[in-house]
């Protein structure tokens, strides 16, 4: 480990928390002993570090935050149920069961059905923070990674969608499902493919046909192929969306 | 614990993290107290009482995240790499900050670093906690604490502010 790769790997250390142990940082907390440049540049990172701790901390806060945390509690009813009489709670359990049993069947269908997914997945690729993002520069070397990974990766390409330039895709999780995601770009605009089983979904689409609805402002198409099903979404209008389906697409 | 308890441990340090990931008053406002709400409703379910505080932080980082949901819609480049120059602050420099030079250099850095950064700061989470909050693995959190201070030491060496579009640009 030279100078330069020891201080990369120094920027990540913080005295006192628990990854002294990692070979790495071990490897490079020795090197300070013989590297007195080294040792230098790590003490003034550690005294300016704990400079902007000690600034940071003193980030001013609003004077009455306090009181408006507390006052909107107090319109809040706080559900208590392990201080009630177990009575009380019965009696609740038993309506709250009731009540559940009349609409669980629907609840169900719509937390699993397409519409759910539809919406879920519009929000995910307008996150700013998605943690699971892939580089890969082409659908097979982002297939490599998904398969590696153990999640699906053996979808089918739309054929307009083959000549977009691929940046990369997602390993993501809904409702405890598998979810892959190729993510790429046409000029400007981004393209997000997303393919799950279709088994996931309750009311998933029938046909390869696909169907275009608009979801929280944005243009979506789902289709079913081969046993997964299909969701597609771009930066963009629903004219521009169409530009990548099967022109049979309703 | 009772509810102004708690509230009187935490809602400094959870608005201090809230104004370093929006960087707007009003926002981080809202956000500890919506945090401090959902706790009112939901905080029962919690069985450990030593998680309250993770939970917290949790929280108000997922609120953060779907209040800023339809506002980039790209998903963010890991950046390969730490710059190859490592600055360091000058230590007449190190005397000399104060916070809102700090606050204005922390919004310069890249957004996917600000949150691993601002608990570095201002929480003495481990690594691990770290992590748990922010759901990313360990390695995340450290190379983006490292890549995060990076960006901070330089910003604040440089002494002025530059726009805060790194992503793209991982050797400037």
């Amino acid at each position: 480990m030279n100078s330069q790769e020891a201080k990369q790997v120094l920027l990540g250390y913080r005295l006192g928390t628990d990854n002294r142990s990692d070979p790495q940082i071990a490897e490079a907390l020795r090197q300070l002993e013989h590297d007195p440049e080294l040792a230098l540049w790590f003490e003034q990172v550690q005294r300016a570090d704990d400079a902007i701790r000690r600034q940071l901390r003193e980030t001013p806060v609003p004077a009455d935050l306090k009181q408006r945390i507390l006052a909107d509690q107090k319109i809040v009813r706080p559900d208590f149920g392990w201080r009630k009489p177990v009575l009380m709670a019965a009696a609740a359990a038993a309506i709250i069961v009731l009540g559940a049993l009349s609409v669980w069947v629907s609840q169900q269908n719509a937390r699993h059905g397409l519409e759910a997914y539809r919406a879920e997945m519009v929000r995910y690729v307008s996150s700013s923070y998605s943690s699971t993002f892939i580089k890969a520069t082409s659908f097979e070397e982002l297939r490599q990674v998904l398969a590696t990974r153990k999640w699906p990766s053996d979808f089918i390409i739309p054929d307009r969608l083959r000549s977009v330039t691929v940046i990369g895709g997602g390993a993501v999780e809904w409702n405890g499902h598998k979810v892959a995601l190729a993510c790429m770009k046409d000029g400007r605009h981004g393209l997000w493919l997303f393919v799950i089983e279709k088994s996931a979904l309750s009311d998933a689409p029938k046909t390869e046909t696909p169907q275009v609805k608009e979801v929280e402002s944005e243009p979506t198409a789902a289709w079913s192929q081969d046993g997964k099903a299909y969701l597609f979404t771009v930066q963009g209008d629903e004219a521009f969306l169409r530009k990548f389906l099967p022109s049979t697409s309703s | 614990m009772d509810f102004e308890s708690l509230v009187e441990q935490h809602y400094r340090g959870l608005y201090q993290f809230a104004y370093n990931l929006a960087r707007d008053e009003a926002e981080a406002g809202d956000l500890t107290q919506q945090t401090f709400l959902i706790w009112a409703r939901k905080g029962h379910q919690l069985r450990d009482p030593s998680k309250v505080k993770t939970w917290l932080f949790t929280t108000l980082h997922r609120e953060f995240l779907q209040s800023r949901r339809k506002r980039v819609r790209f998903p963010h480049y890991e950046l390969d790499e730490v710059s190859s120059e490592l600055p360091t602050i000058p230590p007449t420099m190190v005397d000399q900050l104060d916070a809102a030079t700090v606050l204005a250099s922390l919004a310069q850095v890249n957004e996917l670093y600000r949150a691993p950064l601002a608990l570095f700061y201002l929480e003495d989470y481990s690594y691990k906690e770290i992590a748990g909050i922010l759901d990313v693995p360990i390695g995340t959190v450290q190379s983006r604490i490292a890549r995060g201070k990076g960006q901070l030491y330089k910003t604040l060496a440089d002494g002025q502010s530059s726009p805060a579009t790194r992503m793209k640009e991982p050797h400037e």
